[in-house]
This record gives C-alpha cells, sequence and structure tokens, in this order.
C-alpha cells in the first residue's frame, strides 16, 4: 500500500516476534470474515501468511444449488407455499453459513443483507428473496455502485420499499428516502427537496412475473433537480450522483468499519482510517475487494485494541460456537438442526431474512438486553449439555473427546485447557482465570493423574465447556 | 413518595448511629423478597406509567379525524373516512376512527385525553432520526445520547447502579432495550417479553471471571458483565409478581400490544414496583393502499387499551396508572398516489387512566397553513413528557430541567398527585425508635387515625421476622410499644420494625448495640 494514508493504520501487518502470526490471530480473522470455523480449519490458515490468508478468503465460489426447484416459479402472493418456502430459504441460507470453505462470502452476503434491507414478511414471495440473496451473494465484494443499480431494480426491493408503487404524478417517496438516508449518503447530506425530486427520477419500474421491467408511461419524464444538478434524470442517473458525492464512500466505509472493526467509529484513530478507506474505495471505482482485502490485511485489523472488541450477532455467536465445537450434524438432521439455530437465534433477536426494520439490525451492544443475554447463554449451555432449560433434549451436543483430542496435548491438562481456551475465546485470560477453568476441567483430580482416555474425562470436559461459554469473554468476538 | 426520598428518611432517622442505610447494601437486600415486601409499603403509593409507541409514524389526521372540515376530504378523496363512519366526540367537532369504538367510550368516561398537533419545530422526516428526536427528548438539531426516561429514573435513583433498587426500575417489553430508558449510566430498564420464560432462562446461570481489560473489548466485557447481572438479580422478582398477580380482564387474541399489555396489569397488580413500562407496536409506516390495514392497527390499539384498563379496574389497580401513545411523526396530509400517505408532522397523542383529565387539548388541526404539505405543531411532545413528569410523578420545576433540558409550559393532563397522601401523612404515623442505639430495650411510638387492628414486627436486615411485639386492635390515638431484645441473643446491627394498620403501612430501622 502506498503511504496515501492519513492514519499509517491499513499498511500490512508483518509478523514479528513479539507480534508472531498464531492461531489467535487466525482465529480473529476467521471469525470475523466467517461464522466462526473449525479447529481444522484454523490449522489450514495457520500454515499461511496473513496475506494468503486474506486472498484466499476471496477466492471466488461457484454459487450454491438453489433451495428448491420452486425457485423458478412464477410468484404467487396467495400460495399456501409461501412461508413454508421462505423458511426453506432461511434454513439454505444458515445452511451455507455452516458449511462454508475459508471464504468472506456468507459474511458479507449478510451484511448487505443488513444494509439494503428487505423483510421477508412484506415480500411474501420467497422467490423474490431468494433472488435478492442471490445478488448479494454474486456482487458481495463486487461493485458498491453497481450493487446500489441492482438493488434499486431488485424486485423484492421494489415490493419492501413501495417502489413498484412509484408512479408520475403520484410520486411515493418510500425508496427514495432510505436509499439517500440508509443505503448510500446518510442523513444530512440532502434535503427533503432532493427526496422528492429522486423520487420522480426512479419511477417507472413496476414487477413482472420474476422480474422487474421498466414502465416508459409510468415514468417522470420532465426534469429535475437532484443534489444541485438539473436534468431528466432516471434511476441509474440518481446513483450515479449519489456516488459522485464523496460523502457516499465515507458513509459505506463507516459501516465496514463500525461491522469488522470496532463500533466507535468517532474515536480520533478510527475516523482517519475511515477517511482512508474511503480513498481506496474511491480510487477503485467503487470495487470493494480491494479495500476490504486491505483491511483484514491491515495493522489496525490484527492490533490489540481490535482483538475480541465487538459483541457477536445472535449468528455469529451460535454458529460460531457450532463450528468452534466442531459440532458436525448428523445429515439427515441437518436441517431440523439448523432450524433450532435459527429459532434461538431469532430469539435472541437476529431472524435472519426478517430484520426489524429498514434499519436493519443495529447490533453492536443492542445484542445484549437482559433478555438476550440469558438466550444466548442458555443456547451455548444447551450444546454442550444437549438439554434446554425447559428440559427438551437439543438433540446434538458436542463431543466432548473428540473435541479435546483436535488439540496438541489432550494428556496434559494445563496445556489441553489453555489451548480450548485460546481456541474459544480471543482475549487473553488471566493465569488465575485459566486456574479456575483448570480446576473446574480437573474436577478434583490432581493433576497428573489427568488422563484423556480416563471413563469420567468427557463429562468433565464438558463442565468446562459450561463454564467457559458462561464467561463474558465469549461473548465477544 | 420517591424512593429518593425514602432512603434519606432512613438516613437522617438513624442519625447518630453508627450505620447508615447507604452502608448497607441495597443490592444484597434486593436479592431478598422478603424483605423488599417489607420495604414495599412505602412506594405501594407510587404511580406506574405506561409508554406506548406506535413505530413506523401513525396517521392522526385518520385516527382523530377533523370530519367537519372539508379540506380534510379535499386532500384525501380516497382516504378520507366517511362522515358517517367517523365516532364524534361530543361537544368538538372530532372525531375518532370507527374502529377505536372503546376508546370512544373511555373518553366519554372522562379517561381520555387527547392533545392535538404534537410535534416539535423543524420536524425530520426520517424514522429513525425522529425517534431518536421522541426518546431523548432533544431539539431537532440536537443529539443527546441518554433518553428521557432514563434521565428522569437517573434523578429519582441517582445512585444507581452502585445500588441497585429491589425492583427494576423500568421495564420494556421486546428483545432490546429503548433509547429512551437509556440515562448517563447505561440501560435503566429490564428487558425481557415473557417473565416465565425469562425466569428460565436464567436460572441456573452463572457468570465468573471479573479482570478489567484496557483495549478496545474493556467496555464491551463489562457492559455484558452488568447485563448478565442485572438479568440475574431481577428474574426473580418478576417470576414472584407475574405468579402474585393476576388477569381478569378477556385480552384480544392476535394483538401483540394487547399481550405486552396483558404482562405489564399482571406485573403491576402483582406487586412489581416498577415505574415505567415501554411498550411498542410496528406497522404504522403506510405508504401504500392504508385503510384495510390501517384499520386492522387501530382496532389492536382499542382492543388492547380497553381490556388493560378494565384489567385495572377489576383489579382495583385503576388509580395508580396512566398510559400514554406515542410516535415518531404524523403523516403528510395529503394521500399519496399509492392510496396511502408519506411522512409527516404533528399527530396527536392519547393519555389513558382514571388519573386523566379528559378531553381534547389543543385546535383542530389547521388544513390550510401547510409547510410543505404538512401540518404545524401546536403543542412541542416535551410539553407532555413535562407534564406527566410533573402530574404523575410529582417532579420539580429543577427536576424537569434535568431531565428535559429546558423549560416546556405544562397541559393539566393529569391530576396532580401528591409525593406522599396528606390523610396518610398527618394521620397515621411511626415514629423513630427511642433511645437509638438501644440496649436492650427501646421504645416505638405511633399514631392511628381511628380505631384499627395493630401489628408491629421486627426484622432483621435479611428480612427475618424476629418477634411480633404487638398484634392487637387499639383505639385511635397515639400508642406506645416496646422491643426488648434481652435473652434474645441478638447481633449487634441493625434492624426494621414494620408497622400495620388499615391500609397503612411503614417502616423504619433501629440499631442495637451491645
Amino acid at each position: 500500500m502506498k503511504t496515501t494514508q492519513k492514519s499509517g493504520l491499513l499498511d500490512p501487518y508483518v509478523p514479528t516476534p513479539t507480534k508472531p502470526w498464531n492461531k489467535r490471530l487466525v482465529t480473529h480473522l476467521l471469525n470475523r470474515t466467517m461464522f466462526g470455523a473449525k479447529v481444522s480449519q484454523v490449522n489450514s490458515v495457520a500454515s499461511l501468511t496473513p496475506t494468503e490468508a486474506v486472498d484466499l478468503l476471496f477466492q471466488p465460489q461457484t454459487l450454491p444449488d438453489p433451495p428448491g426447484s420452486w425457485v423458478t416459479e412464477a410468484p404467487d402472493f396467495n400460495s399456501p407455499y409461501n412461508t413454508q418456502r421462505m423458511a426453506q430459504l432461511r434454513t439454505w441460507w444458515v445452511r451455507l453459513m455452516y458449511e462454508q470453505p475459508i471464504s468472506i462470502r456468507e459474511k458479507l452476503s449478510l451484511f448487505w443483507h443488513n444494509h439494503f434491507v428487505s423483510e421477508g414478511q412484506t415480500v411474501v414471495i420467497p422467490q423474490y428473496m431468494y433472488i435478492q440473496n442471490t445478488i448479494f451473494r454474486q456482487m458481495a465484494y463486487g461493485n458498491f455502485r453497481e450493487l446500489a443499480k441492482q438493488v434499486t431494480r431488485d424486485p423484492a426491493m421494489l415490493i419492501y420499499l413501495d417502489g413498484r408503487y412509484n408512479v408520475v404524478g403520484n410520486p411515493n417517496e418510500n425508496y427514495a428516502r432510505e436509499l439517500l438516508e440508509l443505503f448510500t449518503m446518510g442523513i444530512g447530506n440532502y434535503t427533503e427537496t432532493d427526496i422528492r425530486e429522486a423520487a420522480r427520477a426512479l419511477t417507472g419500474w413496476i414487477l413482472s412475473g420474476l422480474n422487474s421491467v421498466f414502465v416508459p408511461s409510468r415514468h417522470d419524464n420532465a426534469n429535475k433537480t437532484f443534489l444541485g444538478q438539473t436534468g431528466n434524470f432516471n434511476d441509474e442517473d440518481i446513483i450515479n450522483i449519489v456516488f459522485n458525492q464523496p460523502v457516499t464512500a465515507k458513509f459505506i466505509c463507516r459501516k465496514i468499519y463500525k461491522n469488522f472493526i470496532h463500533e466507535s467509529a468517532d474515536m480520533t484513530y478510527a475516523a482517519q482510517v475511515i477517511d482512508d478507506m474511503a480513498n481506496i474505495l474511491r480510487n477503485n471505482n467503487y470495487e470493494l475487494a480491494p479495500l476490504l482485502k486491505t483491511l483484514f490485511k491491515s495493522k489496525l485489523f490484527y492490533s490489540d485494541d481490535i482483538l475480541s472488541s465487538v459483541i457477536k450477532s445472535p449468528l455469529d455467536l451460535m454458529i460460531g460456537a457450532i463450528k468452534l465445537l466442531n459440532i458436525e450434524f448428523d445429515p439427515s438432521f441437518i436441517n431440523t438442526r439448523l432450524n433450532f439455530v435459527i429459532s434461538q437465534a431469532s430469539s435472541a433477536g437476529q431472524y435472519i431474512l426478517e430484520p426489524p426494520n429498514v434499519q436493519g439490525w443495529v447490533g453492536y451492544r443492542q445484542w445484549l438486553s437482559t433478555l438476550s443475554m440469558p438466550t444466548r447463554t442458555a443456547f451455548l449451555e444447551s450444546i454442550v449439555t444437549g438439554f434446554q432449560k425447559n428440559g427438551q433434549p437439543t438433540g446434538f451436543s458436542v463431543d466432548a473427546l473428540q473435541f479435546a483430542l483436535s488439540f496438541p496435548a489432550p494428556n496434559d491438562a494445563y496445556q489441553l485447557t489453555k489451548d480450548m481456551t485460546q481456541h474459544l475465546v480471543r482475549l487473553e485470560l488471566t493465569p488465575k482465570q485459566i486456574g479456575v477453568l483448570l480446576e473446574v476441567l480437573l474436577d478434583g483430580t490432581l493433576i497428573q493423574n489427568w488422563n484423556i482416555n480416563d471413563p469420567l474425562a468427557a463429562s468433565r470436559i464438558k463442565k468446562y465447556l459450561k463454564s467457559l461459554v458462561y464467561l463474558a469473554e465469549f461473548q465477544l468476538g | 413518595m420517591r424512593r429518593r426520598d425514602f432512603i434519606k428518611t432512613l438516613a437522617v432517622s438513624s442519625a447518630g448511629a453508627a450505620l447508615t442505610l447507604n452502608s448497607i447494601p441495597l443490592k444484597a437486600l434486593g436479592f431478598n423478597s422478603v424483605l423488599s415486601k417489607i420495604l414495599n409499603p412505602f412506594i405501594e403509593t407510587d404511580k406506574v406509567f405506561v409508554v406506548i409507541q406506535l413505530l413506523g409514524g401513525n396517521d392522526g389526521l385518520n385516527t382523530v379525524i377533523p370530519y367537519q372540515d372539508s379540506l380534510y376530504y379535499t386532500r384525501r378523496p380516497v382516504l378520507g373516512i366517511p362522515q358517517n363512519n367517523v365516532l364524534p366526540l361530543p361537544n368538538t367537532t372530532m372525531g375518532l376512527h370507527p374502529a377505536l369504538t372503546d376508546i370512544k367510550n373511555l373518553y366519554q368516561d372522562n379517561k381520555i385525553a387527547i392533545v392535538q398537533n404534537v410535534g416539535y419545530a423543524t420536524p425530520n422526516f426520517s424514522h429513525f432520526r425522529a425517534t431518536d428526536i421522541w426518546h431523548t427528548a432533544s431539539n431537532s438539531n440536537q443529539y443527546f445520547t441518554t433518553g428521557w426516561l432514563g434521565r428522569y429514573l437517573k434523578e429519582e435513583y441517582p445512585n444507581f447502579p452502585n445500588q441497585m433498587p429491589p425492583d427494576p426500575m423500568a421495564i420494556q417489553i421486546g428483545i432490546s432495550a429503548s433509547l429512551s430508558l437509556m440515562s448517563q449510566v447505561g440501560d435503566m430498564s429490564l428487558t425481557f417479553q415473557d417473565p416465565n420464560q425469562f425466569y428460565q432462562l436464567v436460572l441456573g446461570s452463572s457468570y465468573s471471571g471479573y479482570e478489567k481489560v484496557k483495549t478496545l473489548a474493556g467496555p464491551e466485557l463489562d457492559f455484558s458483565r452488568r447485563v448478565a447481572a442485572d438479568s440475574l438479580q431481577y428474574a426473580t422478582r418478576v417470576k414472584a409478581a407475574s405468579d402474585n398477580g393476576q388477569n381478569l380482564a378477556n385480552y384480544p387474541p392476535n394483538n401483540t400490544l394487547a399481550d405486552q399489555l396483558k404482562i405489564v396489569a399482571r406485573l403491576i397488580d402483582g406487586g412489581l414496583q416498577t415505574r415505567l413500562y415501554v411498550v411498542t407496536m410496528s406497522g404504522f409506516d403506510t405508504h401504500t393502499q392504508q385503510l384495510t390495514p390501517h384499520n386492522t392497527l387501530l382496532g389492536r390499539v382499542n382492543g388492547a387499551i380497553n381490556a388493560f384498563m378494565t384489567d385495572l379496574v377489576l383489579n382495583n389497580i385503576t388509580g395508580r396508572v396512566v398510559g400514554m401513545t406515542l410516535s415518531e411523526f404524523g403523516r403528510r396530509v395529503a394521500e399519496n398516489g399509492s392510496s396511502g400517505t408519506d411522512h409527516g408532522t404533528a399527530a396527536p397523542m392519547f393519555l389513558f387512566g382514571d388519573l386523566v383529565n379528559g378531553g381534547i387539548y389543543g385546535n383542530n388541526p389547521d388544513l390550510v397553513n401547510l409547510v410543505s404539505g404538512n401540518l404545524v405543531h401546536q403543542y412541542d411532545y416535551r410539553q407532555v413528557y413535562a407534564s406527566v413528569l410533573q402530574q404523575l410523578f410529582t417532579a420539580s420545576n429543577q427536576e424537569l430541567l434535568n431531565v428535559l433540558y429546558q423549560q416546556f409550559n405544562t397541559l393539566p393532563l393529569i391530576e396532580p398527585q401528591q409525593a406522599a397522601p396528606p390523610e396518610k401523612k398527618h394521620t397515621y404515623s411511626l415514629g423513630q425508635n427511642y433511645p437509638n442505639p438501644f440496649n436492650p430495650s427501646t421504645e416505638i411510638t405511633f399514631t392511628i387515625l381511628k380505631d384499627s387492628f395493630v401489628s408491629i414486627k421486627i426484622y432483621d436486615t435479611a428480612g427475618k421476622e424476629i418477634q411480633t411485639i404487638l398484634n392487637e386492635r387499639k383505639p385511635a390515638g397515639t400508642h406506645r410499644a416496646i422491643f426488648d431484645a434481652t435473652g434474645r441473643n441478638l447481633a449487634s446491627g441493625v434492624y426494621f420494625y414494620k408497622l400495620t394498620a388499615d391500609s397503612f403501612s411503614d417502616v423504619k430501622k433501629m440499631m442495637l448495640v451491645k
């Protein structure tokens, strides 16, 4: 990277003896860019350099098979299958998160779902939600401007923010407002008149089968004055004008920063980093990959301040825990298991395909309330013990022996405690905390008598895991 | 009486003793349901305020309808509610949406106040920014990170979170806490959806590992621990109140607002000493084809409030509770091309309850003098907030200023409440024991208004009953009772004595020094 940066914090991280590229940093990278990682995935990435590791996350992937043949069926708002298919789509997506190879794609698909928000219950048609989801996956780290253009004509979005009702003479401002406020520029950078004028330029798009079509007679062909420019603008013109505003690059970079680095984007160094990020994005014509790669290779990303500084989203926490604990689902029950995860994440405030409103999940500390916190820990406990708080079996739980045996020294109780703990939490625990966890693991036996082949070893490891997931440290990623 | 006053009273009345109440960790007391029940009489006279937030911007003009104004029908050819469907409000030229039948009855019973044209200067049209303005009680151009209810609670419980009240100060029914309940020290509310499920979730959980971390992770860790600790502390109290309370009204099914208000009524009835409840209902962002959905939404609001009010009456707690609706904005006066309405400005607010001074406050909406097609506000929303805090919670002018940062003229929306009901203050009283500290015996005086059955019981700080020193009928007047610790093997320290006579109850602290 050339040092056109103000901050210098986006310079690449180079491993040093005091800051080695180790499993701790690898797990940090994989947790922030994926939904957790199995021990074997951590081991394989640890053998790469940081640059190779990040490049691997951006390796092109083929598109997954669709959730069903119904995705090409003509939409029917009264179809009795809509609800069930929306649920299939949800399970299908969470399965992609769970089964994904080393790739940032699903994490970014969720990021865009939470940026260009549509709610399934308003869109109703699962085909449309699938099409939108596919756009997010295809363009996960593509061109942000092109993504905004596609979303503007996306059938689900035309339903969700009423674009299909936006017609010459009777503009509907709903999409125009959120396009500017939430999707591209941010509040305060345009006027109410800009919204009304943009709405006029966006007129003319309606739904036809699975596609959106432009109907010239519904479009307002008069001049519009938008952000100081006048012309007979259409939707592409509006997007182009928006993307010529420097504030647009900053707006999305701020959101990327908050999502992938840390919430406090107003700190001095954060503000400088966001400026630098915006410059990279604009210099690359809004291509996202160069920006994101720079970010995940940077000194900043691996700095002590940033490690473990975000509160995990429910899906991050729950799918992440399943993967971190090496839990493998029986293939014949996998959808049932994932539906349990979906319902628990929903109880904790993240019902995928149904964000709470057009702003999406606000995240950060709003993930934690006096309700969601116990919901989260109860889930974690249930996948360790195999039982929910109400006594119902979860149907699966961690294979404690297999998990312990995936570490190099399963017969050394102290080393095993350290290794398992480091795999599961990013913060360096104090010797005192490690000592407490070791005591839980030993469960009264002498440390020299610890033996992974002891018949009680599995239940002791589960006790250790149950204590560990109740650490506040586990809530952070 | 405010809890803070109560704390002060105790601190003063034990002056001279080695210990003050402030040195007893109230947090620890809070875990003890017996003791908090003993302390409850002090705050049973407290009032409860329920905020119903209608998310998305409720269409005020189709809720409280200027049906005698022909401009209303000119601007809303499709959406205008036909005159003969409107429910006219007596002695006014306004009417209610036809779905609000029960609200109209409550209005006629003087239990509904409608404040017209509520908004603020330079209104914002973004859902999120406008919601933040309402929650934080800011001017349009001010950005606050704390909410008006959170700041009010901080005034009332200045030692929070170092001293935790026995019951949650505020409850948000939902998954995440509202900005309105944030204070300088963080979230002042307990958040949950169902008391039993909440209890079950928290049951048996434990948290450990309290080490300070110096990186950016540190504050997040502290935050996570505090949330976890709050859940642990209050789950039992909420479950107990839910088990203790009852719903006597029939709440309508398939109505999320009714579900939430049902929980609120049950917790109030069950004795939870929580002052503020916040519930939400979404779906009011009616940009397209709004007639049917808006009718459904208002029908639910109507059914939910009516069931709640009925429940309060049947449970005999109706004199303690006031509710209020708010929404981030009203909607554009003229309908749009999709038989809906776009974001607007001023709109009516509803207050309900026995304590409310019913009627309409303010003028009919002025449909002539619009700004960019929108209504001009007549009342600032913070006037309503100030009125509630002043009249329901007896907040002083200084407290109002601390909470709202500006002075606002209040409206007489609620019958003014008094910090402590005078008849109780002057006719029943429990005196400080003498001598105090004592060893081994001390004398307790009390006054009762009329012939009553009286009991005086002694408790230790764990809430365990030590002795009943009086349990009999007494004539009106001032009486004495003696507590003698001789031969009881009691440790030195703080003890409480509680007087119960009729509906009056009071607790004071005394100190045994051996």
